[in-house]
């Protein structure tokens, strides 16, 4: 479904990419490993179209989205999680999920996403209640199911997790890769860059490791996850045992 | 108290709030979703007033003549955006507002070009006496603007509910990253807003004027209103300008009528700075408020400055200095004029290098600090007979410490929050310098200043003044210098990046800010001595806003961090209005003046856009230019 | 550094243009320096209408010392510093023999010490006395000044009886002086001023301030405006709040434009104080201006059809009638600076459209009460008030 190859990618004079080679299929759930800095959410940033490449080329359901803008790819298909969240605090949860089927509405806002917005709900039960609070005032694990609700608004085929974990407990962690994939199950490909690597890992159909830039390891997850040298290598002593 | 006199002030104050929220909501559009402030709004206004009175006056009914007027200035406003601000993307925001400075004088040129300096007349919507119930009266057409703006203030509430490019403006300015993700593109949403608020302006100025006039030079003050009471109100809110707007009103009218009318404008900025240092974002400035009121001070531009004195500084110096006296020996005597006002500026700006530059505090109040030095060498040497040597000391003794006041009530403010507030000291300023006439002289200001001399010696010669001045302009520079090549150089451009990661590495940041107030006060006030022993004459008019816009755009031509810049662009915004009346011979008529102002406007856009484009940037970047100023480019701008 | 370079090489090619452009000794040259744009740029456009038609007249009758006058402008912009460095730009590059200016009172004292030092008479058409008192070598008035026309105002208020006035006036260097005439000038006359009300120029609406003078039911409402648009609004909202009392404007809105501005309130009940050449219609022959503004008139209605002379028209042109009037004495000398200023201070009852002007070494201006009225409109002409 993507494929991304000899990818780079640079900010002024600091090389984030050198040269990615990379690929997604239909179903799958792959993850994206590697330390602080190694590229993951650079890489993220530049499939979405939030950042440019210098070089090389991204390639979605075998079309060539390098010149897309983001609008472009989210009606393609592709949908994100950003590192952090990203909501809009003095909106409301309602109008912060709505914001996410933007690359699709024309001028007004139509009745029809109702539906849409139904779907989400079902998924994050919750969120209907507070729908007309501010996103703002949600907490943690709130805030990360508008962020997901907001990502599956537009109906992706494929759904991109940067850091999704990040600053959530452990229980929501675990019940955020529930949710995945569930969402996996449904029928949405998933790439997930994150740094709880063992549990993205046991979770992940395959997995590539990143390091400064380049891939450094690939392979089905469940190798990755037994392979103890390559984690403590590459990820370091922050590797979880969760 | 006279119940009908209260009941007319309120309405009056009403109608003229009602204008000003029009205009504050136009700013507040631009704002939130931009980030800017477009200083040509008032203008705009004016030019809705004036495209629909020469409508009007060809014979066009006002049916047609005002949605026209509006459709005229929102594609001014769109097309503004389109080709100056949109291609600008490296440009910083001081930039991009100096660009919109541009775009003012731009318009008021052709206005002055097209209908000249006469106001004008737009006839009002429906004729009739003014309307008299109970005694207080209203005229039909403060009706019309008042209930226009209601139905504007309806439709932009429904906008921003119900609309995609309503919420995607609202998402955009609560978060711009997030709105990325979602697929909004920011350029879109900019061109949008700009021609918007043209549309909302010049609606505001055509349906304002059959009440008043129009006419060329309205505009400025209209938008400083309009802006002051969009702060007031909360300029990132939804309905904060409105509020704002009308209380602002409210408040002038009732000041005029019942305090005094001397110290109205005093009174407003008090309550400004009153409003700002209590609720900073506004009345209804939100608790989680929009992250775009704490943007990161300026991007700062690639051409950084080591912050080492090194040897090449010391060259420069001197040659600087050797430069300095051989221009002084064999410039032609228009010219040393010129180099005078230069100088003078220049010090300003140096000042201003370091407290907007280095330390990221957009100051609009620096010509309060000439005028407290204007005002102290006049009185003492004029009144009391000092040197006036010993009068110019104490004009920076007392600058420094009303800087070192000053900057403890409002340097606890950012942005634009504090840019206001340092504009409101200015006008309070202004307003003392006019009442005070028994110590300044009144408005009409302290004449019979004789020429600046040194132990005796009078230097009266324009020569004579040129040498003092750039001696003085030396002196500050090398100050100057010293203070961004220091330690304390460092420090502030660290707290320019991030207050709390500096305060956490041990930078005394409120003691930084106070120090470099003062400085940025002290060279002010010698500008300021030096300009009245020059023109024998220290009044209030040449130091307001026109004296503040002037010194912005000369720091943002001759580059935020770059003493040497200071020069540079003084050397722009004072000579250059004479190189283009030189070029265009005599000038013959408000046309040719008008056209000047044009080409000043498009000029200076130019060169600011030049400065910014990404072609420049790439070049500097290959030049290999470092230094902390890249290092701390290099972090804000990474995604 | 790159900017400093193009900054001084662009200074010098263009100071190269102008010293190539060699200048004609036989013709006289009046450096005009104007606020042509700003905020005294709406009445300046008058003056330089009525001084193109004052050169023509003064050419036609042989110009300043037998020489063909010519004005160079330059735009001060209402703008101190650029007051100065357009004079310097007269007199160094263009070698003005005389100069003409400001227009507003700060601008014309910040050039005196330039005027001074390069030693060339200029004439200060500026209304505050400031500007050309005590006495300066070089400077001489060639206005209607605040003096002449503030004892016209009250002698008139004084005759009518009406010795109870409020006064709304902005907070200009403008209306400061004139507030400061009035009151001094009401004092000595028995008149009291019951307000002094301001406001800023650029101020949208003045019904609050008017307000409070309502309510001290004044007989007289003196409006000095800087300003014909703001001038007519107030008069407008003084229509509106039901005001009815008398008021008096300066010469500076007496202007056929100011009535489009103040509507109704133009013919009600205003009096305005003119120069002689407001009612040019009306002037009967055995009037001593008569022959001058007959003359003037002629000339300004070939050049300006469209236009009715107004009090500011002839402003900037009483300056080349005393310089033309000085040049008869000395002929070709009056390109000597030195020999024109002796005798432009020895100028007795010349003849100019304002008013007749005697000059003595020990002063340096003269009353023009004589030329200074109180006209009403009706909607076409202005009529001296009864």
């Amino acid at each position: 479904m993507l494929k991304i190859s000899d990818l780079h990618v640079a900010y002024g004079n600091v090389r984030a990419l050198r040269g990615i080679d990379l690929e997604v299929n239909a179903g799958e759930i792959v993850a994206i490993l590697g330390p602080n800095g190694a590229g993951k959410s650079t890489l993220i940033k530049t499939i979405i179209g939030v950042l440019s490449s210098q070089r090389g080329a991204i390639e979605f359901e075998g079309r060539a989205i390098d010149a897309l803008p983001t609008a472009q790819r989210i009606r393609l298909g592709i949908g994100t999680i950003p590192e952090g969240r990203q909501l809009f605090p003095d909106m409301s949860v309602r109008e912060n999920l709505i914001l996410g089927a933007y690359a699709q509405l024309g001028l007004l806002v139509p009745a029809s996403l109702d539906e849409s917005l139904d779907r989400v709900f079902s998924v994050f039960p919750r969120l209907r209640e507070r729908a007309r609070q501010l996103a703002g005032s949600l907490s943690g694990g709130e805030a990360q199911m508008v962020a997901v609700g907001r990502a599956l608004m537009s109906r992706p085929k494929l759904l991109l997790g940067d850091e999704p974990s990040l600053g959530l407990a452990p229980i929501l962690v675990r019940e955020l890769l529930v949710t995945i994939s569930r969402l996996r199950d449904a029928g949405i490909t998933v790439l997930l860059a994150d740094q709880n690597a063992l549990s993205a890992l046991r979770m992940a159909d395959r997995a590539y490791v990143m390091n400064t830039g380049r891939i450094v390891a690939s392979g089905p997850g469940a190798v990755l996850a037994g392979d103890q040298r390559l984690l403590q290598a590459y990820l370091g002593s922050g590797v979880d045992k969760a | 108290m006279d119940a009908t006199a209260l009941a007319q002030t309120a309405v009056s104050g009403l109608a003229n709030g009602a204008l000003y929220a029009f205009v504050g909501l136009a700013f507040g559009l631009v704002s939130r979703s931009t980030g800017l402030i477009n200083f040509a709004q008032g203008d705009l206004t004016m030019l809705g007033a004036m495209l629909a009175a020469a409508m009007s006056d060809a014979g066009a009914p006002l049916l047609i003549a005002v949605p026209l007027a509006a459709v005229g200035c929102a594609a001014i406003g769109g097309g503004f955006y389109f080709f100056a601000i949109r291609p600008s993307t490296r440009a910083t925001m001081s930039q991009l507002i100096i660009i919109t400075v541009g775009l003012s004088i731009l318009i008021r040129g052709a206005v002055t070009s097209l209908w000249g300096t006469d106001p004008k007349q737009v006839p009002p919507f429906t004729q009739g006496a003014p309307i008299a119930f109970g005694g207080v009266s209203v005229l039909p057409q403060q009706l019309w603007l008042i209930g226009i703006l209601a139905l504007v203030a309806i439709a932009t509430a429904w906008f921003f509910r119900r609309t995609t490019l309503g919420l995607a403006l609202r998402a955009s300015a609560a978060n711009p990253v997030g709105a990325s993700f979602v697929g909004i593109d920011p350029r879109l949403l900019g061109l949008f807003a700009f021609a918007a608020a043209g549309f909302l302006g010049g609606l505001a100025g055509a349906v304002w004027s059959p009440i008043a006039y129009a006419q060329v030079d309205i505009g400025i003050g209209i938008g400083i209103k309009g802006f002051t009471g969009a702060i007031l109100g909360g300029l990132y809110t939804a309905f904060g300008p409105l509020i704002g707007g009308v209380l602002l009103g409210l408040f002038e009218a009732f000041t005029a009528g019942y305090v005094s009318s001397h110290y109205e404008d005093a009174l407003i900025f008090a309550l400004l700075i009153l409003v700002l240092l209590l609720r900073p974002r506004g009345l209804l400035g939100g608790s989680a408020g929009a992250t775009n009121d704490q943007k990161p001070e300026e991007i700062l531009s690639a051409s950084a400055r080591p912050t080492t004195f090194r040897r090449r500084d010391i060259i420069g110096i001197v040659t600087g200095i050797v430069a300095l006296g051989i221009i002084g020996a064999v410039l032609p005597a228009v010219w040393v004029s010129t180099a005078i006002f230069t100088g003078m500026e220049a010090m300003i700006v140096i000042g201003l290098v370091l407290l907007t530059g280095f330390s990221g505090q957009l100051s609009l109040g620096q010509p309060a600090f000439m005028m407290i030095g204007g005002y102290a060498s006049a009185y003492l040497t004029v009144r009391s007979g000092w040197p006036p040597i010993l009068a110019l000391l104490v004009g920076i003794a007392l600058s420094a410490s009303v800087a070192l006041i000053m900057g403890r009530i409002i340097f606890r403010l950012h942005g634009f929050y504090l840019s206001m507030a340092s504009l409101g000291l200015l006008m309070i300023a202004l307003t003392f310098a006019r009442e005070w006439s028994g110590i300044t002289g009144g408005p009409s200001g302290f004449v019979g200043i004789e020429s600046f001399s040194l132990l005796g010696v009078r230097l009266a010669s324009d020569t004579a003044v040129y040498y003092t001045v750039a001696a003085f302009a030396v002196i500050s520079l090398l100050f100057g210098m010293n203070i961004a090549r220091s330690r304390i150089g460092r420090a502030l451009l660290a707290m320019r990046s991030s207050e709390s990661a500096a305060r956490a590495c041990g930078v005394e940041v409120v003691g930084l800010k106070m120090r470099i107030f003062a400085f940025s006060a002290a060279t002010a006030s010698v500008s300021g001595s030096l300009y009245g022993h020059y023109l024998s004459i220290v009044n209030p008019s040449p130091f307001g806003l026109d004296a503040t816009i002037q010194q912005l755009t000369a720091l943002t031509v001759g580059g935020f961090l770059s003493l040497w810049g200071a020069f540079a662009g003084s050397l722009l915004t004072v000579a250059l209005p004479q190189v283009i009346g030189w070029i265009s011979g005599s000038a013959e008529s408000q046309l040719i003046a008008g056209v000047e102002y044009i080409l000043f406007g498009v000029l200076l856009i130019g060169i600011v856009m030049a400065q910014s484009s990404p072609m420049l940037y790439r070049l500097r970047r290959r030049l290999g230019r470092r230094g902390a100023a890249s290092v701390v480019a290099a972090s804000e701008r990474a995604p | 550094m790159v900017k400093v370079c193009t900054s001084l090489v662009a200074a010098t090619l263009v100071l190269g243009a102008g010293s190539a452009l060699a200048q004609d000794a036989a013709e006289f040259k009046v450096g005009y320096v104007a606020s042509i744009t700003g905020v005294i740029a709406p009445i300046t456009r008058y003056y330089m209408d009525g001084l193109d038609a004052g050169v023509k007249m003064v050419n036609d009758s042989g110009g300043i010392g037998g020489l063909p006058v010519r004005v160079i402008k330059c735009d001060s912009q209402s703008n101190e510093a650029q007051a100065v460095l357009c004079t310097k730009r007269l007199i160094e590059q263009d070698d003005a023999n005389m100069l003409l200016g400001v227009g507003g009172t700060a601008p014309t004292v910040a050039i005196e010490p330039t005027v001074q030092a390069a030693g060339i008479p200029l004439f200060a058409i500026a209304a505050g006395r400031v500007a050309y008192a005590p006495l300066k070598k070089w400077v001489f008035k060639a206005i209607i000044g605040n003096d002449d026309q503030v004892p016209t105002v009250v002698k008139f208020l004084k005759r009518k009886g009406w010795v109870k006035v409020a006064l709304i006036r902005d907070n200009t260097a403008f209306g400061n002086d004139s507030a400061k005439s009035i009151k001094e000038e009401a004092a000595r006359n028995g008149v009291e001023i019951l307000s002094d009300e301001v406001y800023t120029p650029t101020d949208t609406d003045m019904t609050a301030q008017l307000t409070r003078i309502r309510g001290l039911h004044p007989q007289a409402v003196i409006n000095y405006a800087v300003g014909i648009g703001v001038g007519g609004l107030i008069a407008k909202e003084m229509i509106q709040l039901g005001m009815d009392q008398p008021s008096f404007v300066g010469m500076n809105q007496q202007i056929d434009g100011y009535a489009k501005n103040a509507g109704a309130a133009a013919t009600a009940h205003t009096y305005f104080v003119a120069a002689k050449v407001a009612s040019a219609a009306d002037l009967t022959k055995d009037d001593p201006l008569y022959g001058p503004i007959a003359t003037f008139t002629r000339f300004f209605r070939q050049a300006h059809p469209d236009q009715i002379a107004n009090s500011n028209t002839p402003t900037a042109v009483d300056a080349i009638l005393i310089a033309q009037a000085a040049g008869k004495s000395i002929g070709k000398k009056v390109l000597d600076r030195q020999a024109l200023r002796e005798a432009i201070e020895h100028v007795t009852d010349v003849a100019g459209l304002q008013g007749f002007w005697t000059f003595t070494p020990e002063q340096h201006w003269c009353s023009l009460e004589a030329g200074a009225q109180i006209v009403t409109y009706d909607g076409k002409n202005w009529l001296p008030a009864k």
